[in-house]
């Protein structure tokens, strides 16, 4: 029995996702309430930055002198440009003070530093998803439930966003054109089969898209877009890989509808995936829940993840009870895979993630 | 050890790799004890799953089909002891599958203090994430002295498990090394979430200051200094520090480590620990020099033992798995297309090994993927054993042209190695990233057993050498590399070499080649090497011949002609035919 990787790619289903504060703070929304993927569902206070103001170097004083310059003392609340430092007598006008450069809080005077922790910040947790709070965790957050399509990616970068769906290519293969980010893009999360250089990501800023989806990238341009301004989700990996059929036909057939995008993605420690949801119409299908890992078994669709059919999407044909030699040498367990494109090629099995 | 384990007759073995769990049983067959089954089960710690004991459940339940002998009860619990109707006398266990320690570290000295730390670090699963240094050298972007709040700032962006201070020999340095206390311990009380300690191993005479520096801050833990003088190391308090540092913060808190923990007797070991464990008990049971490498899913490992002294380094930053794309931070791209006998671009390389990263529970299906792994595995070789090498460069051990000191056998593991489809690729990546000189065995670790049995010994010592003598390590051969350069086809050596049917065979090899001759496994045989002038066959002395016996193995004997540092051609075009060539003369 083989439990292969798996990857969720369904036009309807039942989707639950957590949102949690990164600190304890407010629920804002009782269990069974609808809402929206802009809605606050929660908020906490941020500790603002600790600044670390060295006296005895701004006033250019002995270090176990400092001390005595310093006017403010742990506890005591400074504002912006505030003179927190500064020598007695003439020398202050000749040397000035030291000023806070925060609004906020002195916590530590020592060694001839002060410790200013900056105001804390208010941050608000938002729904992300339309649908029905499931579950509140008081203080923490809360989970949230959806119907909907959901398309699980594989890298993706740059956090959460939420748009009008837009589709930009007629076909899976073609790569997303500079050309083809125009204005009716602003607001809109942009879906391409591609990306196949910085002009387009740069087009995306340009025109303000709330998020981009592709099948692929150039592992060469990871850097770049770590830098965007709004989240990247790639669907199948590294290189020029087409977006996978169903991916494709899943997008297209959404063009219009409202989509959520969460970028986040973590191979390790809490692996994260990054994913596609567009909640579904009212008239939609019955969903299916989230499926538990199942065994790898005759009938399956899968998605082939490495070459010579990177990418490729098919059915699994046959288990073969036996390890077989494969074209590196190695002798593997294998499962034969029906392509698309009439080929039956053997596959190993570690190379297999189904989609469900 | 206080246990009596003496009626302990069989072991279930556990090892919870990051990409895979092992499940091997151990038992007596006649008068001795061999491996008995072996299966394996994707590991388990990540989402949906979330729990070690999934996959050792699976590959212990695959076990029990395989043997038709049960091992679990209807809970999932072990049967132990073992009795009629199934069961296992002990369990034993070990882990790479944690996170591993992350540590910001600050010294004095790049080459001294931190350069000693950061050995005594490299022998547990550790990450350093930040440096603080006094001189700007390295990668100490935060000088002492003008980049206090950096220091602070850093600590509190990385937020590390362990802060790990070191610096000045004892009695030395005490300015840098109590500002780094101080930077230390301020940046510890801004933190609202877990403070991490401070792990002083620097200057002894300092300790009491260090002490008032850090005050309630922090929890500060003092061992002996790392670098007590100029000459000499000591990295052992430390090591043993992080270690346990490492079991707790880390090994223990991985999801279903209790349960694990509660099925063994003895302590679960990190992986690469028992591995030196293993490493040590041949070294020592054949009073000879023996160099362990293991390329993992998550770490690089290098274990040696010297003239009975043991060195170890683990690289929790390299490997094959979700690390495989971190090393085209670590060399250019080139270091790694020269073990590639064909043309592949750079950018095309970064997709696959970034996929790699993302997929790395997947196989490579063409040779050319494959060829691309074990290049990577030669450069995270290369990379790990740097991490000893500069402990030899300290020690009396002659290491000419920095390359390896003289050892008599080298044992290579990791599944990169163990799954190879060929064992002429297996022999040549350790050839080409390790570059051994003069006469050495060559084994694989192809079961992967060399790190359960170091913890198998700690219940039963007779197991574990009954089966690693009998099961453990696939022979591979013999290497013979002189060391030397001269033209391509000039002859590097002669060699005459006698079976034991009496047959013999002379052969001249040229510099630049690679020579395999069969001995099967088993048999041994009389070499003697007649290096010419320009050559040392490992004797001390250019030219000078000597006679040795060598064992057959899987491969033979392999004439590695190469030259010594291994010469790689300029021109990219001739690297990738000599790659290609020297497969060929592999039979890969």
């Amino acid at each position: 029995m083989y439990y292969p990787v798996e990857s969720t790619i369904t036009p309807v289903t039942t989707i639950r996702r957590e949102r949690m504060l990164p600190a304890p703070g407010q629920v804002l929304v009782g269990a069974g309430e609808t809402v929206g993927p802009a809605d606050v569902v929660a908020r906490c206070q941020l500790p603002g930055e600790v600044r670390i103001l060295d006296v005895s170097q701004a006033l250019h004083v002995r270090r176990d002198r400092a001390a005595k310059y310093v006017r403010k003392s742990p506890g005591d609340a400074v504002q912006a440009n505030e003179v927190i430092a500064a020598p007695k007598g003439l020398l202050s006008r000749l040397r000035g003070g030291l000023r806070s450069p925060v609004d906020g809080q002195v916590i530590e005077v020592r060694d001839g530093l002060i410790l200013i922790q900056a105001a804390s910040t208010t941050y608000e947790l938002t729904a992300h998803i339309k649908g029905q709070v499931s579950n509140v965790m008081p203080q923490r957050g809360v989970v949230i439930s959806a119907v909907g399509a959901l398309i699980q990616g594989i890298w993706g970068s740059g956090g959460e966003a939420e748009g009008v769906l837009k589709v930009l290519v007629d076909n899976p293969q073609r790569p997303l054109r500079a050309r083809s980010i125009d204005v009716s893009c602003h607001g809109t999360i942009v879906v391409g089969g591609r990306i196949l250089d910085e002009k387009a990501l740069e087009q995306g800023i340009e025109a303000q898209v709330r998020g981009l989806v592709a099948g692929s990238v150039s592992a060469n341009l990871r850097p770049f877009i770590e830098s965007l301004p709004y989240p990247v989700v790639i669907t199948e990996g590294f290189g020029a890989l087409p977006m996978a059929d169903p991916v494709f036909a899943l997008l297209h057939t959404n063009v219009g509808q409202q989509a959520m995008i969460s970028a986040e993605t973590l191979t390790r420690w809490g692996a994260r995936r990054p994913e596609v949801l567009i909640p579904l119409r009212a008239e939609d299908e019955k969903p299916t829940e989230e499926a538990r890992p199942r065994p790898l078994e005759v009938g399956n669709r899968v998605r082939i993840l490495r070459a010579p059919y990177l990418g490729a999407v098919g059915r699994v044909e046959d288990i073969l009870e036996h390890p077989q030699t494969i074209e590196s040498g190695a002798r593997v367990p294998v499962a034969r895979v029906n392509l698309a494109e009439g080929q039956s090629p053997l596959v190993p099995l570690a190379n297999l993630e189904v989609i469900r | 050890m206080s246990q009596d384990y003496r009626n302990v007759e069989s072991i279930l073995a556990l090892d919870c790799g990051s990409t895979n769990t092992q499940a091997l049983f151990l038992d007596r067959v006649g008068n001795e004890y061999r491996l008995i089954a072996r299966t394996q089960a994707a590991s388990t710690i990540e989402p949906p799953w979330n729990d070690v004991m999934g996959s050792i459940r699976q590959a212990v339940g695959q076990l029990s089909e395989v043997m038709g002998w049960t091992l679990l009860d209807e809970r999932g619990q072990i049967i132990s002891p073992e009795h009629q109707g199934g069961g296992v006398d002990a369990v034993v266990a070990v882990l790479s599958a944690s996170q591993p320690l992350q540590v910001v570290l600050a010294g004095v000295m790049n080459d001294v203090s931190l350069s000693s730390a950061r050995r005594a670090l490299a022998a547990s699963y550790t990450v350093i994430n930040g440096v603080i240094s006094l001189d700007r050298r390295d990668d100490g972007r935060h000088k002492i002295n003008d980049d206090f709040e950096g220091q602070v700032q850093m600590i509190r962006e990385i937020l590390p498990d362990a802060l790990v201070l070191v610096g000045g020999i004892d009695g030395g340095a005490t300015r840098p090394v109590l500002q780094s206390a101080r930077a230390m311990a301020l940046a510890c009380s801004t933190l609202s979430t877990t403070r991490p300690p401070i792990l002083y191993a620097g200057n002894a005479e300092l300790r009491p200051e260090i002490a008032e520096a850090v005050g309630a801050d922090a929890e500060l833990r003092a061992v002996d200094n790392v670098r007590p003088t100029l000459q000499l190391e000591n990295p052992a308090p430390l090591q043993a520090e992080i270690e346990e540092m490492y079991r707790n913060r880390k090994m223990e808190r991985l999801p279903g480590f209790s349960t694990l923990a509660a099925w063994s007797p003895v302590q679960v070991l990190p992986t690469a620990k028992a591995f030196a464990y293993s490493v040590q008990y041949l070294a020592q049971l054949y009073g000879i020099n023996v160099l362990g490498v293991d390329v993992g899913g998550a770490s690089a490992t290098v274990a040696a033992v010297v003239d009975d002294q043991l060195d170890l380094a683990v690289r929790s930053d390299l490997g094959l798995s979700y690390n495989a794309a971190r090393l085209l931070e670590q060399v250019p791209v080139e270091s790694i297309q020269r073990w590639l006998p064909f043309e592949l671009e750079a950018a095309e390389l970064a997709d696959i090994l970034h996929n790699k990263a993302l997929r790395y529970r997947t196989i490579p299906q063409t040779r050319q993927e494959l060829l691309l792994e074990q290049a990577v595995a030669r450069e995270d070789l290369r990379l790990t054993l740097a991490g000893v090498r500069a402990h030899w460069a300290q020690s009396e051990v002659p290491t000419p042209d920095d390359l390896l000191p003289k050892f008599h056998l080298i044992v290579g593991g990791g599944g990169v190695l163990a799954n190879a489809p060929s064992y002429g690729q297996v022999a040549l990546v350790l050839l080409d990233a390790l570059q051994p000189v003069g006469v050495s065995g060559l084994a694989v670790d192809q079961v992967r057993l060399m790190a359960p049995l170091g913890a198998a010994a700690m219940v039963n010592p007779a197991i574990a050498a009954q089966v690693m003598e009998q099961d453990a390590l696939l022979n591979l051969g013999t290497v013979v590399a002189p060391m030397g350069a001269a033209r391509e086809g000039d002859v590097a050596l002669t060699f005459k070499i006698e079976y034991e049917d009496g047959r013999s065979l002379e052969v001249e090899v040229p510099y630049g080649s690679l020579e395999v001759i069969p001995l099967p496994a088993g048999q041994t045989a009389d070499l003697e090497l007649r290096p010419t002038r320009r050559f040392d066959v490992g004797l001390g002395t250019k030219g000078q011949a000597g006679t040795t016996k060598v064992e057959g193995g899987i491969i033979g004997i392999i004439i590695d002609a190469r030259g010594r540092p291994l010469p790689i051609a300029e021109d990219p075009e001739e690297q990738r035919e000599k790659m290609q060539r020297w497969l060929w003369d592999m039979g890969s």
